[in-house]
């Protein structure tokens, strides 16, 4: 008996890996590498590109270090415009998804006629790449011959204008391609949450004589808090750093009435080769939506008292 | 407090019919236990009366109204959920009060309400906390609190005890009933325990197949069974039923065995079958002589108090209750005799 206990006993120094705090660590050690490898080192070198002075026009300049793109990007009104542009963006992209989706799923919760029709509907859009999301909705956007302004002629008072060229409808029109784009994502997050809620909940309501939208505030939104909140920041990241659909629909016009951060990161690194002043736009990006979102987070009520999760 | 009626009742989910022609007429004040096994139509029939469930066919009054075509939330009635249905991200004292705020009720109004119901029921010290933060007995009184908060004219229940352990079910149990002693409002409660049945109800319903098996209170039912399924359903051990055949004048041909009956039943000619019925503390063991039924000892259960023995006689197994100390062994041969005026008749 007792050989057969020392034949299963490991020895000290496996167990020191496998028993030890370090467990974690070492299981994770892998994921970690790789991440570091694909991620971490691009980050890194961004990092070191933009105190270099690397711009194809001024190749001379190459290895001269410092702060210089720093102190040009405080003082670059374009960078500042762009800042807002992306800012607005991400708030009209992420209002205008969150809307989309809660009501999209709402409708759809209860087996209804064609519900699964009209949930393969609603999930569409997420399977059309953002390029042909951004064709498509270019040609609706036309203002001779699109759609739009072709519906436009059957509503009175609402004439049909040039969307993508008009300085105050441009950067709309490409948060509405953006959502019908990105919105089944939010979606698909707040149907399972829908589902997840017992219907039991809205039978007591309704015996508790609560009414239709008494029911949405006190029992589907508290339940669906957490998804929402999840899906903010989900949303923020990707409306922050979205790219294609703007780069095709306007490239940041008209006059640089959509230019995004990313739009003039592009713009900086490939139109006028500055890729060193390109990586600091690049940096600004990520320390702005990072600052978002923490922002956002701090914001949030922390789980305790009153939540659901 | 109001009177219910349930007029030609009829429930269909496609092609089945969950309940069939039920008619239920409670007074006001009563308390009426609706108790069947699984499937029966219970729980829908009173899902119909608290509005969650569409009515195929025939009328739901209360208080002489119909109310077929209300909403739940103007009928009236308040409703204890199985599983409580409680909100989990309110507290207890939110959850006691929310039927109240969400009609407006002034909040110092909804202040006194909730702390009287929740002084009530014991819950005072639990307001501020969260239904996941509470125990199952505790959950289930502040889904009573959320609907004595009412002031409803019907209280509905729908098998709330069925998640809570045997002790914490007895004392519960106990709890309803003061409940109701002490508002003296119509309830309806609805279980597939004939115990909970029998402790409760003023009147039982007893359901089986979507149709009224029998109504009646609970010594109605237990001493005078209208069917073999009642007569098995309630009580417990449950009754033990034999086939037979009406022998002549006043006997019962049971197995082999010609047992005396004390009157002759009514609507049975001689040679029909039939089908006879005795609890099992109303058998007793015997000697061997005319009348008696002999069998073979099975299992012997002790409970304390007594003994619940197992015994097959023909094809039956029978179970008898005894006071008395039994030194049998499995395997022993042991003779029954039955009164006859403990017999219960039904037809066959």
């Amino acid at each position: 008996m007792t050989s057969v206990k020392h034949a299963f006993r490991r020895s000290s120094a496996i167990s020191v890996l496998f028993d030890g705090p370090a467990f974690p660590f070492i299981m994770i050690l892998p994921a970690l590498l790789m991440l570091g490898f694909v991620i971490g080192l691009p980050m890194l070198e961004a990092v070191r590109l933009s105190f270099d002075s690397i711009a194809l026009r001024r190749p001379a300049a190459a290895g001269t270090y410092g702060v210089h793109n720093y102190l040009r990007l405080v003082a670059d009104p374009k960078a500042y415009a762009a800042l807002g542009f992306s800012a607005l963006y991400m708030v009209g992209t992420v209002i205008g998804s969150v809307g989309m989706a809660l009501t999209a799923a709402l409708l759809t919760r209860r087996v209804i006629w064609f519900s699964g029709l009209a949930r393969v509907a609603f999930l569409l859009p997420w399977t059309v790449p953002a390029v042909v999301t951004a064709l498509i909705w270019g040609v609706m956007y036309d203002g001779n011959f699109g759609v739009i302004n072709r519906l436009l002629d059957f509503v009175p008072f609402i004439d049909g204008q040039n969307w993508l060229i008009e300085r105050q409808t441009a950067l709309p029109a490409l948060i509405v391609a953006q959502v019908w784009n990105e919105f089944p994502v939010a979606y698909i997050f707040f149907l399972a949450g829908l589902k997840a809620i017992p219907d039991e909940l809205y039978e007591a309501a309704r015996i508790d004589r609560a009414n239709a939208f008494q029911q949405f505030r006190h029992i589907t939104l508290p339940h669906l808090r957490f998804i929402i909140a999840v899906i903010v920041i989900l949303l923020m990241i990707m409306g922050f750093k979205s790219f294609p659909i703007i780069f095709i629909l306007t490239g940041g016009g008209p006059a640089g009435a959509t230019e995004t951060l990313t739009v003039l990161t592009y713009n900086a690194a490939f139109r006028s080769l500055d890729f060193s002043y390109a990586a600091t736009l690049g940096i600004l990006a990520v320390l702005a939506s990072a600052m978002l979102v923490l922002g956002y987070l701090r914001l949030l009520p922390r789980t305790g008292h009153g939540d659901v999760m | 407090m109001a009177s219910v009626e349930f007029k030609s009742i009829t429930k269909r989910y496609d092609a089945l019919d969950v309940l069939n022609d039920v008619d239920i007429s409670i007074s006001d004040g009563e308390f009426v236990v609706f108790v069947g096994p699984s499937g029966c139509g219970k729980s829908t029939l009173l899902r119909m009366l608290a509005g969650l469930e569409p009515i195929t066919a025939g009328s739901i009054s209360i208080s002489s109204e119909v109310v077929n075509a209300l909403p739940p939330r103007d009928r009236d009635i308040a409703m204890v959920f199985q599983n409580y249905a409680l909100y989990p991200h309110m507290s207890v004292g939110h959850n006691i009060g929310f039927p109240l705020r969400m009609v407006g009720t002034p909040k110092p109004e909804i202040e006194r309400r909730v702390s009287e119901a929740a002084e009530m029921l014991g819950l005072t010290p639990y307001l501020a906390r969260l239904p996941r933060e509470l125990s199952g007995g505790q959950r289930q009184r502040v889904a009573m609190g959320r609907a004595v908060v009412r002031e409803p004219s019907v209280f509905l229940f729908d098998e709330p005890l069925s998640n809570l352990d045997a002790s914490l079910r007895v004392r519960m149990r106990g709890e309803i009933k003061r409940l109701h002693q002490r508002l003296g409002t119509t309830m309806i409660y609805v279980t597939h325990d004939q115990i909970e049945a029998m402790t409760l109800a003023d009147r039982i319903v007893v359901l089986r197949g979507g149709k009224v098996e029998q109504i009646g209170t609970p010594l109605e039912l237990y001493n005078s069974p209208a069917s073999p399924f009642v007569a098995q359903f309630i009580g417990s051990p449950a009754m033990n039923i034999f086939e037979g055949t009406m022998d002549d004048e006043c006997f019962v041909r049971i197995t082999e065995t010609r047992i005396a009956l004390g009157t002759r039943p009514s609507g049975i000619s001689s040679g029909a079958p039939l089908l006879v019925g005795i609890r099992p503390h109303d058998v007793a063991l015997g000697d061997p002589g005319r009348g008696t039924l002999s069998g073979e000892l099975q299992l012997v259960e002790e409970m304390g108090n007594a003994r619940l023995l197992t015994i097959q006689v023909g094809g039956t197994s029978v179970q008898i209750e005894t006071q008395h100390q039994i030194a049998l062994l499995p395997g022993a041969t042991v003779h029954l005799t039955m009164p006859p005026e403990k017999l219960h008749i039904f037809p066959k």
